[in-house]
């Protein structure tokens, strides 16, 4: 049976390239974060403002035009171009996005001239995220259901109504897998088109796919509820791109709207932004996951910030240092179009382990800390034991088949 | 105006001339369907502009002031309605807010309907609580105190659902038949993008003697649409 599913989803994903790539490639533009600088002015403390009727909050009107009569004349000064902006009130930031023109300036040179005004809190370039990972249907299947054991995890724990934040490319709610899985959805990318994009879609399916529906794949964390929060956008088949500002508007709505996992299966540049936004995330004990970057000494960011879930998939070469490993080479997964296909990389690694910090949460007893690596247990070749890692936070006998089984070597369980 | 709250108002002239270069002056102009204050029409339930101008100083210290025009009864009387607050506004946890200041309304015309009050109050991220007290409200020699309780909830990146609860207590002085307590209530959408915002609120509010209009004196809800321009 696991041999004609491997078959038949080798022959599927074989049949896919075609048909997606020349959907995704009308949407390559360049992207104009690499041209923008972001802006950040000081949100005063909240307070009675009778001009505003009864909603409180920072005011918009009078309070906010304070704020965007700054960033106009600061854009005036530097020769740049006000877009739009966002505030962001966990930061006690309001966010202006600028374009600098094309005269030879660096946007980190820019940034610098504009955090040197005593009306700016900072400024930064506008950063480029890359989603981790690559499609080649033809690798050999993996599936984590042997892997992991996801039929006696689910024993103990399915995720049953844990928030987990998929910050990603926009997710095919509607695809069966995933009907029903999405109760939140947000769109923080203007423009780029309206389709359900492939990355978040694979992305989701991996954390949440429904169980028990008579068509494709098994979710590590099937009760669990997503908020699909589109944060990036699918340039090609092969490339899906975020920026700094569109990161940190999901990750601030993810915080604020009670997301308990957030997950982040993309890499790039440090960025003091998102740096603020994932202390604040981790501050409230929410766990957060992220992909690492190999070809980045540090991994890549957010997967080297402190508290941050790194994990990274079974790609050969030394293993990083706290850095968990997960299934991630030809996985099935969800695409959009009611299609299934595999795929490989860190990204869809870091899902898996979304997915099971989603686990994690629901047998979790009042008052104990979120999950976090340090809960994980590995096994010595450098994967996890799903099941030692589930039973250590259910306590009592959960999993004690599996846990027995897991001390045996990892070259046995493959 | 109480002299505690004259106290606090003093506050912000004294940073004004110091902190100028962090501080965040702006204004803003509003055309409103209606006016409503506390539940009750103060533009005799017609449309009515509204310009006002705030100022924060990082240090916490705020002030505003606003001119909104108003007719109140029973003759019709449209003036000018003055209102300046100002006051400290300080943090005491990560996700608790606490502030303390006080507000002065001078109406153009009607000026024996001025009044004075002073506020404090608590506010966490999606909600705010505030008690006022003023000693002469609307001029009516009637010692009041307002509570409130107002939650904003994001619905998405631009939208945002309001609403508010508040009910007006006199607390000594004044004709004892104005003692009823007086409630109002707000159901509301607010939509903002750049400088604009744009509000549309389900306002209600009980009976009330207290309030010198041909309308507050009676119950009734209403929609109230609003546009505002920040500059």
């Amino acid at each position: 049976m696991k041999r004609w599913l491997v078959a038949w989803l080798i022959a599927l994903a074989a049949l896919q390239p075609l048909g997606g790539a020349a959907a995704a490639d009308q949407v390559v533009a360049p992207p104009a974060a690499a041209r923008q600088v972001l802006l950040l002015l000081r949100l005063p403390p909240e307070h009675y403002r009778p001009e505003s009727g009864y909603s409180g909050g920072y005011g918009g009107g009078a309070a906010h035009g304070a704020r965007r009569r700054v960033a106009a004349e600061l854009a005036r000064e530097h020769g740049l171009t006000l877009v739009t902006d966002w505030a962001l009130p966990l930061l006690g930031v309001d966010c202006f996005v600028l374009t600098v023109p094309d005269d030879g300036r660096p946007p980190e040179d820019v940034a610098q001239a504009l955090a040197r005004d005593p009306r700016v809190d900072w400024a930064q370039p506008m950063n480029e995220f890359r989603t981790r990972g690559h499609d080649d249907p033809l690798y050999p299947l993996q599936p984590v259901a042997q892997a992991w054991h996801l039929d006696e995890l689910h024993e103990i724990a399915t995720g049953r109504n844990v928030r987990v934040a998929v910050v990603d490319s926009r997710v095919d709610r509607h695809h069966p897998d995933l009907e029903g899985q999405v109760v939140l959805e947000q769109d923080f990318v203007d423009g780029h088109g309206e389709l359900p994009e492939d990355h978040g879609t694979a992305v989701a399916g991996i954390i949440a796919a429904r169980a028990d529906n008579g068509a494709g794949i098994l979710g590590v964390a099937p009760n669990a509820r997503l908020l699909a929060l589109r944060a990036c956008w699918q340039q090609s088949s092969q490339s899906t791109v975020c920026t700094s500002l569109g990161l940190a508007m999901a990750l601030h709505f993810a915080i604020t709207h009670g997301a308990e996992v957030i997950n982040l299966s993309l890499s790039g540049p440090s960025d003091r932004l998102l740096d603020r936004l994932l202390d604040v995330a981790l501050a409230r004990r929410i766990s957060v996951v992220a992909a690492v970057d190999r070809s980045r000494p540090d991994g890549g960011f957010p997967a080297s910030h402190a508290g941050v879930a790194a994990v990274s998939d079974e790609s050969e070469g030394p293993a990083l240092p706290g850095v968990l490993v997960a299934p991630g080479r030809d996985v099935p997964t969800t695409l959009p179009g009611d299609r299934w296909k595999l795929v490989s990389g860190s990204s869809y690694a870091a899902a898996h382990v979304a997915g099971l910090f989603a686990l994690m949460r629901e047998p979790s007893p009042a008052g104990a800390g979120p999950p976090s690596m340090d809960g994980v247990v590995s096994l010595p070749g450098g994967g996890i034991d799903a099941c030692a890692t589930l039973a250590r936070v259910a306590g009592g006998g959960a999993c004690v088949r599996t846990v027995t089984r897991s001390t045996t070597p990892p070259n046995l369980r493959q | 105006m109480p002299a505690a709250g004259l106290r606090v108002a003093l506050g912000p002239s004294l940073f004004l001339a110091c902190g100028v270069a962090l501080a965040q002056a702006g204004g803003s102009i509003a055309l409103l369907s209606d006016y409503r204050w506390r539940g009750v029409s103060l533009s005799d339930d017609r449309p009515t502009f509204q310009l006002s101008a705030t100022y924060d100083h990082p240090s916490g210290w705020f002030g505003g002031a606003s001119a909104t025009g108003v007719a109140l009864g029973p003759y019709d009387q449209r003036q000018v309605q003055l209102l300046g607050y100002a006051g400290y506004a300080g943090r005491l946890s990560e996700r608790l807010g606490w502030e303390a200041g006080a507000t002065g309304v001078h109406f153009g015309v009607d000026s024996r309907y001025d009044y004075g009050e002073a506020f404090a109050g608590l506010n966490g991220e999606r909600w705010n609580m505030r008690l006022h007290y003023s000693p002469d409200y609307f001029g009516r020699g009637m010692r009041t105190a307002y509570a409130e309780f107002n939650v904003g909830v994001p619905l998405s990146a631009l939208v945002r659902a309001t609403a508010h609860a508040g009910a007006l207590v006199r607390v000594g002085g004044g004709p004892a038949e104005d003692g009823r307590t007086s409630l109002d209530g707000s159901l509301g959408l607010a939509v903002a993008r750049d400088a604009w915002e744009v509000r549309l609120d389900w306002v209600a509010g009980g009976r009330s003697s207290v309030y010198p209009t041909t309308y507050g004196h009676a119950a009734n809800g209403t929609l109230v649409l609003s546009a505002s321009f920040g500059f």
